[in-house]
């Protein structure tokens, strides 16, 4: 996206049923309706969204992690090569994502990513850092790297239990690979697959995909380590749609 | 449509910045639209709210009136067609005076449906009744359209809630029953406006007899005494469901102010 966006958006109530096949704000935008809900700019995945549910970013692919940089790398520079690992990448797959130094001694600076090449399983890539960005402390070719898509970017109803943090709920359904509004903050109609009690918090089910459940500080750290997802707003018994206020930020 | 909360022709910015001093005071006619937020130069967040019946008390916690039984799982007034902007409403046994609903919403509860839901504009009255029914009488907000159509009849029900900011109560002394929204930093009598605050540093009555309130660590709503605020135990068994509220900056003694940091979601 060659063109500056404010850091927030403000748009009218129709906005977050808005779709379209291009995209047209930078991933993981910040849009704010009149009455404070909060939105982010997503693309879908490989399936049709659903309304309601409770999406997540798509898996991060281990071979993307600890990648090895291909040549040193001054402090000011505006791009940084490594070597790739056994997935291939396709052109700007992970512009508009982050790239991290990932040793204590490289002191762990993350880099947003205007743009890069396709990249060959274990060929070189170089990932070019966007505008006005440079690199903090210099690398190695002891160092290794971990790059990441936007958290926006292919989003997927989250699976039960999820797998990638969760990035909100979609008010439409957007169509396979359309850009459209997830929901971030604010009253927002959820799938439920438990009984939810007013005021108390709601976090990711485990058991129902794109679900929210109630969140009972007295289960077990396997469920609970998910995290709050938000409020309920009424009590639902049975397992249909909930009204939450969504306090993923 | 009578006059109300959802009557403001005018676009407001998401959020308002504000000066030192703008968070006091009440407002018989409202000022902005309901729930419009508010920040501080130095960081806090305020959200603008209606009283309930009763005047409100300064620097204690307040939370959403409870979503009224009579509101939840109404069956659909008319069936929704694509590109409606307005939608009926069927009203068991919770009158539903005009403009309950403004700023509010209109969910559907049914997974066999979309789980769309709408925010609105404004609503006409519906008596309560055996049921109370009235077509076109929750309107969206401008530019909405329902997005799918539902057929009145089986598995299409409807759950109406008020905006969170409206009609706000003082957290009862006992575990909340509703979201707890804030803390107002004036006294707001009844059925009139003001700031409630939500983010930053605040001051609030503290209930020393319940979980002890610790410096740095998390702070949760009292469980028996109105308005107050109590130290978050994990270990306590149904009580960290109340959630966290903020943390604690300086503790006092009981039924006292101290500081604490807000951090609601709001």
């Amino acid at each position: 996206m060659a063109r500056r966006y404010p850091n927030r958006v403000y748009m009218d109530w129709a906005a977050p049923y808005e779709t379209s096949r291009e995209q047209r704000f930078p991933f993981g935008q910040v849009m704010e309706l009149p009455n404070g809900a909060v939105y982010r700019y997503t693309r879908m995945g490989a399936a049709l969204g659903v309304p309601g549910a409770l999406y997540q970013s798509e898996l991060p692919d281990s071979e993307f992690d600890t990648l090895a940089v291909q040549a040193a790398v001054a402090v000011g520079a505006t791009a940084i090569p490594f070597t790739n690992g056994t997935t291939a990448l396709t052109e700007n797959e992970f512009a508009e994502g982050t790239i991290t130094e990932e040793l204590a001694a490289e002191l762990g600076h993350i880099y947003p990513v205007k743009s890069h090449g396709s990249v060959a399983n274990g060929a070189t890539g170089t990932f070019t850092l966007a505008d006005g960005v440079t690199v903090q402390s210099a690398l190695t070719t002891t160092g290794t790297v971990t790059i990441l898509k936007n958290p926006w970017l292919d989003v997927i109803i989250h699976p039960s239990v999820a797998t990638a943090m969760v990035v909100g709920v979609p008010q439409v359904a957007i169509q396979i690979a359309y850009h459209g509004w997830v929901q971030t903050h604010g009253f927002a109609n959820c799938l439920d697959d438990g009984a939810c009690v007013i005021g108390k918090p709601v976090r990711v089910s485990e058991t129902v995909d794109g679900s929210v459940t109630p969140m009972d500080m007295d289960e077990g750290s396997a469920v609970m380590n998910s995290g709050m997802v938000g409020v309920a707003m009424y009590g639902v018994t049975s397992l249909d749609y909930v009204g939450i206020w969504l306090t993923l930020e | 449509m009578s006059s109300g909360p959802g009557n403001f022709a005018e676009a407001y910015p998401g959020t308002i910045e504000g000066v030192e001093g703008d968070q006091f005071g009440d407002q018989v006619d409202p000022t902005f639209p309901l729930g419009t937020k508010m920040s501080l130069p130095d960081g806090r967040f305020y959200r603008y709210a209606e009283m309930g019946g009763s005047v409100g008390v300064a620097n204690k916690l307040y939370q959403a009136e409870v979503a009224l039984a009579g509101w939840l799982a109404e069956l659909v007034s008319g069936s929704i067609v694509v590109g409606d902007t307005d939608i009926g409403m069927e009203n068991s046994s919770q009158a539903i005076i005009i403009d309950d609903f403004a700023e509010g919403y209109a969910a559907l509860l049914e997974v066999e449906q979309t789980g769309e839901y709408w925010i609105g504009q404004g609503n006409r009255a519906v008596a309560s009744g055996s049921p109370g029914v009235l077509v076109d009488s929750f309107y969206f907000k401008p530019g909405v359209r329902a997005q799918t159509a539902v057929t009145d009849g089986a598995n299409a029900s409807l759950n109406f809630v008020k905006n969170l900011f409206m009609d706000i109560i003082i957290k009862p002394a006992s575990d909340p029953t509703a979201p707890i929204l804030g803390i107002p930093p004036s006294i707001i009598a009844a059925a009139d406006w003001g700031w409630v605050q939500t983010m930053g540093v605040a001051s609030c009555v503290y209930d020393a007899t319940q979980e002890a309130a610790l410096i740095g660590k998390a702070v949760a709503p009292d469980t028996t005494t109105l308005g107050a605020f109590m130290g978050f135990n994990a270990d306590i068994a149904g009580e960290p469901d109340n959630g966290i509220i903020g943390f604690c900056l300086y503790v006092t003694t009981d039924e006292d102010f101290g500081l604490i940091y807000l951090q609601l979601g709001w």
